[in-house]
Parts: C-alpha cells; sequence; structure tokens
C-alpha cells in the first residue's frame, strides 16, 4: 500500500529547527549531539560527521548532513511522508526569495510578541533566478527511504508579506485606497506565479518531484483575495501530474469557503490543535478548534484534510490518547476517515529537537491508536 | 487647524531588544536586563518624537499586542493561543475570559516606561473594551453588554493608577477601536457611550477613539454620537470621497502615515488630502497621526515615517497659516 492509501496517513508539515550539531560555538559539544542523535535516528555513517566537527568543518559542509538527520528523524519517528525538515533554509520567505530578482530585505519585523522574519520589498517585475528548491529535492530524494513532500512557499504568502513599492505606483491615480490596493497585489501575485512559481514548479516535477505542498498560511488574510487565489492556483498547477497539498496556519479556514471547493488540490493541511482544549473527548466542547471541518464536508469538498493534531508552539508532548480523539473526532466531522490525515499544526521550526521528536512519536501512535478504533 | 501631532500605537523594536526578549522567555535573561536595553531604546523614541510631536506616547516595547497586559494580570483573564491580528502576518494572543473581572496590584507600569514620560504631554494608548470583547474567547460572561463593561471598568481604573502613581500629564486617552470601524449595532453603540462616559470621568481627559485598517466613512456616522471627543481614522483604508457630506463637529485623528507600507509620504501630497478631507467633512481641528502602530516596519523605516509625518505637520501649518 503506497502512503497515498492509508487509512489516518502520517506526515509532517516541513520545518524542523536548525539539527543540534548546527549550535553552539563548542566543536566537541556539537560533536557530542551529533553521537547522540546519530544513534537514536540510525543515521549511516555518522561517525564521518562526528570527525568532520572535530575537524572544524565549516557550517555549509555540514547541511547536506542536517538535511540526511532531518530525513532520518521524520522516518525513525515513524511518518509515511517525510522531509528534510528544511534544514538548508533560514526559513520560508526568505529563503525562496533569495533566488527571485527584484526583491531587496529592508530588515526584520515583528510576527508575535519577540518572533520576527526579515522583510523584502518587490521594486520590479520579479523573476525565478534559478530554482531555490532542486538541489535539496534531488538531495532528499537520493537519500529518503519513506515518500517525500516538498514543501513550497506559495505566492500569495510571499505577495503578502512582502512591501509593494513597484505595482502600487500603478494605481496611485485610484482614490479608494482599499481598491489601490487589492489591484496592485493581483498584479503581484500573477507576476509571482507567471514568473516565479510556474518555472519553479515546472522543474522540481521534470527531477522527479510526485507530492508537493504549497504553504499558504497568508492566504485567508484578506478574505476577499480567496477567489483570486483559487483562479491563480489553478493557473499555476495546470498540465503538473503531482499530489499537491496545501497547508494554512492561524487562520480562519471557513474563509477559505466555498472557493477552496474548485481548487485543485488534492489535500488540504490546517494547524487546529494551537487553539484546541488539551482535555480528552471527541465531543463538540474537547474537540472546539475541529468543527470547522464539519464546513468543509457540508461544501462536499473532494480532497482530504490534515488538521493539526499537535500544536507547535508549545513543549506540552500530547499523548497519544489526545491525538487519537483529535483524529477521530476529525473523522466523525468529515463523516469519513479515509478522508483525514494526520500531522501537527505547522512546522516545528520553533521546537527543540528533543520535543519534537516527541511530539512527532506520540502523532505516529495516536494516530495508529486511532486507527485500531476504526477498523 | 492642526492642533496635536501624535503617534498612534507601538514601535519598532531593535534586533538587540527582540533577541533579549527571546532570551528572557526562555529564561536566560534577567528582567532588569531587559528593562534596562528596553528603557534605552524608549528613551530614543521619546527624543525622536520630541523634535515635533505635540503629545508623546509611550513606545511600548515590553507590550507585545494590544491586549496582553491585561490579559496576563487581571484576575478572570488568561492568555490562549495565536490568532492573526486582522489581515496582517501579525499574531496576537487570544485573551480567554474564564471568570469574573477582577483587578489585584497594579501592573501596567512593567510594560511602559513611565519615568521617562515624566514632564511631557502625554497620550496613553490603551485597548477599546468592546474590541477586546470580540476578540477574547469567552467562556465566563453569558451577557456580553457585562462583559464590556467590566473590562472597561478594569482598563480604566488601572490606566488611573498608572497615571497617579507616575504623576503623568496625560493630555488625550486613546482607546484603540478596529472593530468600531467594522460596524456596531445600536446596543454596542449605546455600550460604546457608556464607556466614553466611564473614562472621561474616571481619567479627566479627553478620549480618541483610534479606527483603523477598515474605510471608517460608514462607521463614523456612529462614532460621532459616542461622545467621544476625537475620532481616529485610517486614511490608507478610507477614500476621501466616502467622507463627503458629513458633518464632523469632533477634532479627527488622520491616519496620514502608512505603518504598513515602505513609501514615505510626501509631505506635499498628504498635506493636500488633509485639506480634501477638511473639505469633505467640515471638521475644523485635526490631529495628524500614523494609521496604527509602526511596528509592521523595520526600525529604520519606522524612523523614516516618523520624521515624514513631522514634516507633513510642518507643511501642513505652513499651508494653512
Amino acid at each position: 500500500m503506497g502512503a497515498g492509501d492509508g487509512l489516518l496517513r502520517t506526515q509532517e508539515v516541513g520545518s524542523l529547527s536548525r539539527a543540534p550539531f548546527l549550535k553552539g560555538d563548542n566543536p566537541e559539544e556539537r560533536a557530542v549531539q551529533a553521537r547522540y542523535w546519530g544513534l537514536k535516528l540510525g543515521v549511516e555513517g555518522f561517525d564521518d560527521l562526528v570527525r568532520l566537527i572535530r575537524n572544524g568543518a565549516s557550517q555549509a559542509e555540514l547541511l547536506p548532513w542536517a538535511s540526511l538527520y532531518g530525513i532520518r528523524f521524520h522516518e525513525a519517528v515513524g511518518l509515511d511522508v517525510v522531509w528534510d525538515g528544511e534544514q538548508g533554509r533560514v526559513e520560508m520567505y526568505e529563503y525562496p526569495l533569495r533566488t527571485v530578482e527584484n526583491f531587496e530585505f529592508v530588515g526584520r519585523v515583528k510576527v508575535w510578541d519577540a518572533e520576527t522574519y526579515n522583510k523584502a520589498k518587490v521594486i520590479g517585475i520579479p523573476r525565478l533566478k534559478h530554482s531555490a528548491y532542486l538541489k535539496e529535492f534531488l538531495f532528499a530524494k537520493s537519500k529518503a527511504r519513506r515518500e517525500l513532500k516538498v514543501p513550497v512557499t506559495g505566492p500569495y504568502t510571499i505577495m503578502d508579506w512582502s512591501f509593494d513599492e513597484f505595482f502600487a505606483k500603478r494605481y496611485a491615480h485610484l482614490d479608494d485606497p482599499l481598491e489601490r490596493r487589492r489591484r496592485s497585489r493581483l498584479d503581484l501575485l500573477y507576476a509571482l506565479v507567471e514568473n516565479v512559481m510556474k518555472p519553479e514548479l515546472r522543474t522540481l516535477v521534470e527531477a522527479g518531484a510526485t507530492r508537493i505542498q504549497i504553504d499558504e498560511p497568508a492566504l485567508t488574510s484578506k478574505p476577499d483575495e480567496v477567489r483570486d487565489y483559487v483562479e491563480a492556483f489553478n493557473e499555476m498547477v495546470k498540465g503538473l501530474n503531482v499530489t499537491w497539498t496545501l497547508h494554512i496556519c492561524y487562520s480562519d479556514y471557513s474563509l477559505l469557503l466555498p472557493h477552496v471547493t474548485e481548487m485543485k488540490i488534492h489535500e488540504l493541511s490546517i494547524e487546529c490543535a494551537n487553539r484546541d482544549t488539551a482535555d480528552l473527548g471527541v465531543d463538540a466542547r474537547s474537540r472546539r478548534s475541529y468543527s470547522v471541518l464539519r464546513q468543509f464536508r457540508d461544501h462536499g469538498v473532494q480532497f482530504k484534510v490534515a488538521p493539526g493534531v499537535i500544536d507547535v508552539h508549545t513543549d506540552f508532548v500530547e499523548p497519544p490518547e489526545l491525538v487519537r480523539d483529535r483524529l477521530l473526532y476529525s473523522a466523525k466531522m468529515m463523516d469519513d476517515p479515509t478522508k483525514v490525515i494526520a500531522c501537527s499544526d505547522c512546522g516545528f521550526r520553533t521546537r527543540r529537537w528533543e520535543v519534537a521528536f516527541e511530539k512527532e512519536r506520540s502523532l505516529v501512535k495516536g494516530a495508529d491508536l486511532a486507527r485500531r478504533a476504526l477498523t | 487647524m492642526v492642533v496635536e501631532v501624535h503617534l498612534s500605537g507601538n514601535l519598532p523594536r531593535s534586533e538587540e531588544l527582540f533577541r533579549l526578549i527571546r532570551k528572557h522567555f526562555r529564561g536566560k535573561t534577567e528582567w532588569n536586563e531587559l528593562r534596562a536595553v528596553a528603557e534605552r531604546e524608549t528613551i530614543e523614541w521619546v527624543r525622536i518624537a520630541g523634535r515635533g510631536m505635540t503629545l508623546i506616547t509611550d513606545p511600548m516595547l515590553l507590550w507585545h499586542d494590544l491586549f496582553r497586559p491585561f490579559a496576563e494580570n487581571v484576575k478572570g483573564l488568561s492568555v490562549n493561543g495565536l490568532s492573526r491580528w486582522y489581515d496582517n502576518n501579525m499574531f496576537y494572543k487570544v485573551p480567554l475570559i474564564k471568570g469574573r473581572l477582577e483587578l489585584e496590584g497594579p501592573f501596567l507600569d512593567r510594560y511602559l516606561f513611565p519615568s521617562v514620560l515624566s514632564g511631557s504631554r502625554v497620550k496613553l494608548i490603551l485597548p477599546d473594551p468592546l474590541t477586546m470583547q470580540r476578540l477574547s474567547l469567552n467562556d465566563a460572561y453569558s451577557d456580553v453588554s457585562e462583559l464590556v463593561m467590566d473590562l472597561a471598568e478594569v482598563i480604566s481604573v488601572e490606566a488611573s493608577r498608572l497615571i497617579s502613581k507616575w504623576g503623568l500629564k496625560v493630555e488625550l486617552v486613546q482607546l484603540t477601536a478596529p472593530e468600531m470601524a467594522r460596524g456596531m449595532s445600536e446596543d454596542e453603540l449605546s455600550l460604546v457611550r457608556e464607556v466614553v462616559r466611564l473614562f472621561k470621568r474616571r481619567l479627566g481627559c479627553p478620549l480618541q477613539l483610534h479606527t483603523f485598517f477598515f474605510s471608517a466613512a460608514k462607521a463614523l456616522r456612529s462614532l460621532l454620537d459616542t461622545g467621544a471627543d476625537v475620532l481616529g481614522i485610517d486614511l490608507h483604508a478610507t477614500p476621501v470621497s466616502a467622507l463627503r457630506g458629513l458633518s464632523v463637529d469632533r477634532e479627527l485623528a488622520l491616519g496620514i502615515i502608512d505603518s504598513r507600507s515602505v513609501i514615505v509620504e510626501d509631505p506635499v501630497e498628504h498635506a493636500s488630502l488633509v485639506g480634501k478631507v477638511l473639505d469633505a467633512t467640515g471638521a475644523k481641528r485635526v490631529h495628524l497621526t500614523t494609521n496604527t502602530d509602526l511596528d509592521y516596519l523595520p526600525m529604520e523605516v519606522a524612523k523614516e515615517k516618523v520624521s515624514s509625518l513631522l514634516k507633513c505637520a510642518e507643511h501642513l501649518k505652513g499651508v494653512l497659516a
């Protein structure tokens, strides 16, 4: 049975924090970390990495090892679909923009509390210089023992998270500032789809990618643009034979409706655990953040839904029984367990590997418990 | 004509301060060390504002989101998961109302630097109780109006404690009220009138209801009926044409500087925009301000925006003189 066919398939969403052996100044401590995780994850040839660290290898030399550890991390936990934890990426926005012309980084801005990102402004028509993802995909493909899903930052999020110093000027003559903004954003979105996303995705597919996750955490931020995005997305993926996952988080997912029903995706991955209770149970009160799945069912969506059953913003390790109940309730909301996938809310970039490992292990165990309850 | 120039929310932190806050969350930096750096940056922002702002605001560098000091300190409230702050790539932690609200010891001065503001004419920025109610998770109150009034009570009492303790010369209080631009029912409007009365009585100074992100055109009629002295509108969301025909007998705080764009406003162009608003509304007195918090911008760009606001004010004063 392929990973795509299993009941309550388990998968990651994308990132892990940097591999522990990349952090800190003390080579001996980093070597100890490399050995510890090498043994724990069953990484082949980890002694070579330990030697490299002790010999003062640069971060760039260690990055392929970090990718390998990321892949083995997810495999060791027992996920069905894996990736390398985005070890080579600074983060999901800055990384792909480094290979796009006419974006300039202007400085760090707050996302919440003290979390920030390096925000860019668009100063001309964006164009892809070269693929941001091909090299890492080819490496992952050569190493992975499970099916791969490549996370790719979507055009809407790139557009929404950037300042616009170019397209906005086209509509400066309009009186309504909201209309000015809507039009200039649409122009930027389509410029990204045509000149950046299409060539990027074609490159990945030609290299053998069969599962691609388009990350669009910003998608519902302007609900009146969801319809435009659905059209842009369908145009972007036209002619590419891929299993498409759309990932969105920390949003009001009901705002996707009804337009999302027209979207050419196979899976929708959403964050839910962050706003759920930690109580056991398959009732509406305990599972208050999963009721949106019923709205998807009521709209007759054809795709599967991957509700996050693990919160990536706390160190609390969800017991497998809690994961089980979240999945069972999701299956109940969809009226069909085959339309549910088990995953975390988002990537684990803000969690230590020890915590992420235990959380993902709980995900796998909880999915197993839920499968037993359903069969 | 232009009566005041001031900012309308949080200002950006330096990268050093962001790093220190993260370290503090992980228990690796002492609170005093963090306060010292935040105070240094507060002094710098207040110095920059002193170049022409007529009212000085605290940059609120330790105030993580609009509701946080209250969500963390008022009995009956706690901090829940992240939620998107309107249409931004910025998030706030949703206040969870789990019991009757009750104030304990004073707390606002842990989030602000009142000593830096002493001697200045101050504008104090607080969350609007209606906005806070709408954006919270309520597991405790069956009567929403009671909840709004209890929020108004705790916010105003805590503000009053801060003002008396530090002897602040507060000459304007802003209730940050983006929800009011989205529209209010008749019941909510009556509630807001009560809230405005309560704040004005308790704090004894003029009150500004500050809206942003949404066109204020439709809401302005209701806002005029709240008893607030100053109405804040976002000119980067409100078309001037939509304001035509409104008879505005209050002071308007015009958010002429777009806190979410790196394009720096041209003083001449924006002075002309202000003129159009005055013509359209008949307003006689205006405040010039940013449409919202400047912490959507990197620090250096925010400084340029502050400078642009001051230039706009200067230019406008010249034109109107």
